[in-house]
């Protein structure tokens, strides 16, 4: 007699663990988004991905095999170095040019499956892997950490020097969300590959509605992984939750009650010309 | 520890690398006192408000805030309120008027603070400052006078001896610039001390007690009338400018010092 599941088909034909990382990873994306988009740096998340693709690539030159606890090594280092440089965009990129050079130049040399290792950090997993559980979970406790001290990192990132004189600590909150931003990135890429990465953490960046944000990302990925890729369906999902958020803003801002500032917000927001 | 003084600078030393902010400062800020400080881009007066607040470290010399060193003891800065440039604040953090306000009570309870505990004396505050109305809007969305009054309530929330402002009347119209100032004159009629860095005399000419003009070395302090002459003036601003008369009030026609 064949086993069947308690769960009906869907449920198990979604890819619920997977989908439960998901929404975790794009809530603290949603989070930290918040605070990226107040300091402009917003470039931080998906550089942090190239980072972590350019530090495999490294990894497997130099230990032959991805070791977690190196990337995570060399993850607090880097994000050290991208604290210190703060909004600049340059060194990221600089960095992740050398990694990716070095890299690729020599991958080629050394065996095919380690090529196929690199196309699997572009393209993703379509599992968990021992390496993306380690950083689910640091993940996770930031998440926590950040909701649980939402109003000092808030304060933090407002006014760093009134922060300082009331004992506030504001560069601890700064580091932390900075370093939450490196290692969400490297979770994204580790589950999702490179480019899908960098699509998640785009569209998330641009929410403005958090709570609707995660609903529609929930509702639409939960839809889409039953018929395509997993990771397609996070990356399809990030993207419909960020026209979701557009359209209500679009449709707050031809409110004819609204304010006149906010109308101004709401069009600035949206890049529409005449604010 | 009674003093006679709120803030006590003496012999106080700056420097940022090879550059000297701040040279061999002394001078003492009476209890009550309303002091405007002036001086040209780059005089060390906000360095001087950040020497008070132990924010920048001292070369030589010593702070004493009501009788206490604050780089010892940085408990007395809770007796401070300070009121930044309102260009350091970053405004694209979605926080509410009253959220600011609150971040005034922080230090009460710096980790577990619990905001709802204390929201009906931030309104009460914001009603002082007549910003009632827009306790619940988003601090961006407001006008730049209703920003600064903002971050005054924030200041004096809890409830602060000594007030220290850096360049409050910097981008607001003339009605604006009145409302700030008003609202300092009666605080410092509460009995607060008041310390003022501005480019910008004219709103507080009416409440000044005394002028200090800096230019790294402190030039001249005293009632305004004294202070003004065209040597301190051409001392401090490397120009010769005319000092209008009206009255008791007395303001130097500095033009923008900014364009300088």
């Amino acid at each position: 007699m064949p086993v069947t599941s308690v769960f009906p088909y869907w449920v198990t034909n979604m890819n619920v663990d997977y989908l439960a990382s998901s929404i975790i990873i794009f809530a603290l994306t949603l989070y930290l988004s918040k605070y990226l988009r107040a300091t402009k740096s917003t470039f931080i998340i998906p550089s942090s991905a190239d980072l972590a693709v350019s530090i495999s690539l490294l990894s497997i030159l130099l230990l032959s095999k991805v070791s977690t606890l190196f990337i995570l090594i060399m993850s607090v280092i880097l994000s050290a170095i991208l604290v210190k440089v703060g909004q600049t965009s340059h060194a990221p990129l600089l960095i992740k040019v050398i990694g990716y050079s070095t890299a690729l130049l020599i991958i080629p040399y050394i065996s095919y499956e380690m090529y196929s290792y690199v196309t699997s950090l572009v393209t993703g997993f379509l599992y968990l892997t021992p390496e993306t559980v380690s950083l689910l979970i640091v993940d996770a406790i930031l998440l926590l950490i950040y909701l649980i001290f939402d109003i000092q990192i808030a304060y933090s990132f407002f006014d760093k020097e009134f922060s300082e004189i009331i004992g506030l600590k504001p560069s601890l909150w700064v580091s932390l969300v900075l370093f939450g931003a490196v290692i969400v990135g490297f979770t994204m890429t580790f589950m999702y590959g490179f480019l899908i990465a960098h699509i998640l953490a785009l569209s998330a960046t641009n929410i403005k509605n958090r709570k609707l944000g995660i609903i529609s990302f929930t509702v639409f990925t939960s839809l889409l992984i039953m018929n395509i890729p997993a990771a397609l369906a996070v990356a399809l999902g990030s993207v419909l939750a960020t026209v979701i958020d557009k359209m209500l803003l679009l449709w707050k801002g031809s409110n004819l009650k609204v304010s006149k500032v906010r109308k101004a917000v709401v069009r600035k927001a949206l890049g529409v010309p005449g604010v | 520890m009674t003093t006679s003084y709120s803030v006590r600078y003496d012999h106080v030393w700056v420097r940022y690398g090879d550059h000297i902010a701040l040279e061999d400062v002394t001078f003492d800020v009476p209890h009550g006192d309303f002091l405007v400080v002036m001086g040209p881009n780059g005089a060390g007066k906000s360095t001087l408000l950040k020497v008070t607040l132990a924010l920048v470290p001292l070369w030589k010399g010593r702070v004493e805030v009501l009788g206490v060193d604050p780089y010892k003891d940085k408990g007395i800065l809770r007796r401070v309120g300070y009121v930044p440039q309102r260009e350091r604040v970053n405004e694209n953090v979605p926080l509410r008027a009253i959220d600011v306000v609150l971040m005034g009570l922080m230090s009460t309870n710096k980790f577990f603070f619990k905001k709802e505990k204390y929201v009906e004396k931030a309104i009460q505050v914001l009603k002082e400052m007549g910003l009632e109305n827009v306790a619940y809007k988003l601090y961006s969305e407001l006008s730049g006078g209703q920003k600064q009054r903002v971050l005054i309530a924030r200041a004096i929330i809890a409830d602060p001896d000594i007030l220290l402002l850096d360049e409050p009347f910097s981008a607001l119209d003339v009605q604006s610039s009145r409302l700030v100032a008003r609202s300092l004159k009666r605080l410092n009629d509460k009995g607060k001390t008041i310390i003022l860095v501005t480019h910008d005399f004219a709103p507080v000419a009416n409440y000044a007690k005394r002028v200090a003009l800096l230019n790294r070395r402190l030039i001249a302090i005293g009632k305004p009338t004294e202070v003004f002459t065209p040597e301190n003036i051409e001392k401090t601003y490397g120009v010769r400018a005319p000092v209008a008369f009206a009255g008791n009030i007395c303001i130097p026609i500095l033009g923008d010092q900014h364009e300088r």
